[in-house]
């Protein structure tokens, strides 16, 4: 596929190894009832009994009912305590065991609106990224996709990869492409996109799919953020005549597909997630299995959730950070371990840094190929100054926008100007904030404006609305009065 | 800690809230960050970032005009530390006093400024003079707008221009012939240069004339001419530096370049008496050090990269022109000064370019 200019992969240490470990399960898993932005209503009431993979919370979104399922079996209290969020569900476990739900139905024989169906209720129809609702695609059917893409390839420092995935869940996964077709319109495409074509991962998905005509394999730079679905949507237009503007795409990361395979030939619910950990602050870079729910300090070596480390949720680029209390989420797929900054360097700018490496060559790192950034905290590193227009947010722009540009509109809250010149294509991929060599907050200026965009158009229908609703009382009131002098 | 990291924990009381002299905290602060990296940390996503800094950004123009300058005191002896000297404390002075009222932290932009300004000088100008241009260069050209980042205009060469303006004989009349030998001539003859190098011409204004300088003089940086800006060589090994480093813009050095080349050849082809050979003109006086140091300041210039090939083709065609049909036989000071000027309005056109193309995708 065709990528444009921009993206950017940093050599971060702490790459989590192809290991795959399973975290032991919890006596009490905790299931917080916001999801993607949506907020989740509980179904179950305090200290009620519930089986595994039944429903927890429910929530009503693009003409349908999806639901958070019991990652495992146990009672339930109820916790609302957190003013602050939407609250969560606790889950005080009594079994283990893990079991199938429905029964199963081949490929050929479901239809896609029991599949539409059973992924809602298997709490797996979030996953999926429609590129007509900018997030899961309607759920009563008015849409069917002509492309479906699934993504092998997670750049962002550092997300569970797809490869690792395949290699723990290869049957699933297979069993989850057999039965994406049913979602698909008639002659619909499946693409699945690698880094590596001639990969002994790649050779082997190229057996397992071989005879499917409607499965395309394509390769894609491992280049942060490719993984993105706006990225990867708009590297799909650009490179395929075919894929019109039109046509709806819809895009799932392999996790999604391997539980989409759990869940149709089993009948098992999303339950668990494999969790990449890694960082310059993790001991011990791997990969974890772990219930949806377990908290993240169990995937954490011990002493890892302390005062001198901050803990993301999510990669380098947009995780956030999390506080122990945390538990793993049902999308979650990250967690970053970053140390804090010890103490000031002397002299650190002058130094030729074979220890940092940086989006600018200008680092003694470059002559080796080995090194990585060492010296990565969550420090700044370095002072905030007026923007000197460098241009290294514009380089490294996946979108194509002038960030340095949105940034002198903003500032002066020209933010008309500032839409016009593409505020609203923002990906929020952190980029720009990353290599800003002043410091700049672009991302948060960006994100901050966009949330004001669309609160002002919203603000506009809702006057225009109720213009409309005053011209037609008054056109009313007007015919009325013009009857009652008849 | 090491001996000025306690030298300044010691003092550091005396700056802070309630101390002595909490008014010249920006100084105490300037300092403290020279030597000792920033820690601040990132509140917002990413929560790492790169290690680029301004402070790494500009050091490694200041690293690129190091050969320049070691090239400049080989031909034109120790004075040139001394005009370096006052530029710094002249032009620092007005900095820290706007950092002081301001209350604003003291920007590293202005350590290029006054590295570069006694560089675009003649070698033979007197001291007050250089103290008069970065004063005014900094004030005028950079303060006034806001400060390092705001700015129009290359505080350098408005500097340099009030002082070609306001002083026209004593900047085009302190040519020094390249010192050769007797450094103890030059040392003895400080605050001044040596009376017997005091020269005429530069190799552009021997040229206008019908002499022509050996290329390789050109090349090697021994001929009359402003202090860092005759030795092509070292201009280029900085130039090497600095695109490898991707810190100065490649699409503003080619640009001003090939425009200069081109227009040369062509006008040189159908004016071979007013226009040089461009073998020759690119070789002489500062237009390669303009178009690498001076013309690739990014706050000054366009803020679009794709601006920048314009912008490049503007100085370069601008220097040509001025060079070959003007009363002036420099150019390039005023090229990058007009560049400045048009810098806007290419943004402008760029971006209207890209809201065509925002307009299709949102």
């Amino acid at each position: 596929m065709k990528f444009g200019r921009g993206g950017f992969l940093p050599r971060v240490p702490g790459r989590p190894s192809r290991h795959v470990d399973a975290a032991p399960l919890p006596e009490r898993l905790v299931v917080e009832l916001r999801r993607d932005g949506l907020t989740y209503v509980p179904a179950v009431r305090d200290s009620e009994r519930v089986a595994f993979g039944a429903p927890l919370a429910w929530a009503e979104a693009n003409g349908g009912r999806v639901a958070l399922p019991a990652p495992a079996a146990g009672t339930v209290t109820i916790d609302s305590s957190d003013t602050g969020s939407a609250g969560s569900v606790v889950l005080n476990v009594t079994s283990h065991d893990i079991h199938p739900l429905g029964t199963p139905c081949t490929p050929e024989r479901t239809t896609a609106e029991a599949m539409r169906q059973a992924l809602a209720e298997a709490g797996i129809w979030p996953l999926i990224w429609s590129s007509r609702t900018g997030a899961m695609p309607a759920l009563d059917g008015s849409e069917t996709p002509n492309r479906i893409l699934v993504n092998f390839v997670a750049a962002e420092p550092f997300r569970a990869r797809g490869k690792v995935i395949w290699g723990e869940y290869g049957q699933n996964v297979t069993a989850g492409l057999r039965y994406l077709p049913r979602l698909l319109t008639e002659y619909g495409i499946i693409n699945l996109t690698l880094t590596e074509l001639d990969h002994p991962v790649a050779q082997r998905i190229r057996q397992e799919t071989a005879g499917h005509a409607w499965i395309h394999i394509e390769s894609v730079p491992v280049r942060y953020p490719v993984e993105h679905p706006r990225v990867l949507c708009q590297a799909l237009r650009q490179s395929d005549p075919r894929f019109q503007r039109e046509d709806v795409l819809w895009i799932l990361d392999v996790q999604a597909v391997q539980a989409i395979g759990g869940c149709m030939t089993d009948g098992i619910p999303l339950h668990e997630r494999v969790i990449a950990v890694g960082g310059p602050g993790a001991s011990n870079p791997r990969h974890v299995r772990a219930r949806i729910g377990t908290g993240i300090d169990r995937l954490l070596e011990r002493g890892e959730l302390t005062e001198t480390k901050r803990v993301l949720r999510g990669g380098l680029f947009r995780g956030r950070p999390v506080d122990a209390a945390a538990a793993v989420g049902y999308d979650d797929d990250a967690v970053f371990v970053l140390p804090r900054p010890e103490g000031r360097e002397f002299l650190g700018f002058a130094k030729p840094g074979f220890d940092r490496t940086s989006f600018l060559p200008c680092f003694a790192s470059q002559l080796t190929t080995a090194a990585a950034d060492r010296r990565l905290t969550t420090s700044l590193r370095g002072e905030r100054r007026p923007c000197i227009a460098c241009g290294l947010c514009e380089d490294a722009c996946p979108m194509g926008l002038l960030p340095q540009v949105l940034h002198r509109y903003l500032y002066r809250d020209a933010i008309d100007e500032a839409e016009r010149t593409g505020l609203p294509l923002c990906i929020g991929c952190g980029l720009c904030s990353y290599v800003c060599p002043s410091k700049l907050e672009l991302r948060k200026q960006f994100s901050e404006a966009q949330v004001r965009l669309r609160e002002e158009r919203e603000q506009a229908a809702a006057a225009e609305a109720a213009h409309k609703r005053q011209e037609e009382a008054f056109l009313r009131e007007k015919e009325h009065s013009e009857d009652w002098r008849k | 800690m090491n001996p000025i990291g306690n030298l300044l924990k010691r003092f550091k009381p005396l700056f802070d809230q309630g101390g002595g002299l909490r008014p010249l905290w920006p100084i105490f602060q300037a300092a403290d960050n020279f030597f000792f990296s920033h820690v601040e940390e990132a509140e917002h996503a990413p929560f790492g970032r790169d290690p680029i800094d301004i402070k790494r950004y500009m050091s490694l123009v200041i690293v690129a005009l190091l050969p320049s300058f070691l090239a400049a005191l080989y031909f034109f002896g120790p004075r040139v530390l001394l005009m370096l000297a006052v530029s710094y404390a002249a032009g620092g002075l007005v900095e820290v006093l706007f950092a002081l009222v301001r209350k604003e932290e003291i920007n590293e932009g202005f350590l290029i400024t006054g590295f570069i300004f006694p560089l675009i000088l003649p070698p033979g100008i007197p001291l007050w003079m250089v103290a008069v241009g970065v004063v005014f260069g900094v004030l005028v050209g950079k303060e006034v707008f806001g400060g390092t980042g705001r700015n129009l205009f290359n505080p350098a060469l408005v500097g340099r221009c009030f002082l070609l303006l306001g002083y026209p004989a004593a900047l085009s009349k302190s040519w020094v012939v390249p010192q050769s030998g007797d450094w103890l001539l030059w040392w003895r003859a400080l605050p001044d240069v040596p009376a017997d190098a005091v020269t005429g011409a530069t190799p552009l204004m021997l040229a206008k004339q019908g002499t022509h300088t050996p290329l390789w003089d050109l090349f090697i940086g021994h001929t009359a001419g402003c202090i860092g800006e005759t030795s092509i060589l070292m201009t280029l090994i900085g130039a090497l530096f600095l695109i490898t480093m991707r810190v100065a813009s490649l699409r503003t050095i080619l640009g001003s370049v090939l425009s200069f080349l081109l227009l040369g050849t062509i006008l040189h082809w159908i004016a071979p008496t007013r226009v040089n050979p461009p073998s020759f003109n690119l070789l002489s006086g500062g237009f390669l050090f303009g178009a690498v140091f001076m013309a690739t300041d990014p706050v000054t210039g366009p803020v679009t990269g794709a601006a920048r090939w314009f912008y490049g083709v503007i100085i370069g065609g601008a220097t040509l022109l001025i060079r070959s049909f003007s009363g002036y036989v420099e150019g390039v000071m005023f090229a990058i000064l007009l560049g400045n000027i048009c810098a806007p309005l290419l943004d402008e056109i760029v971006i209207r370019i890209h809201v065509r193309r925002y307009a299709r995708e949102i």
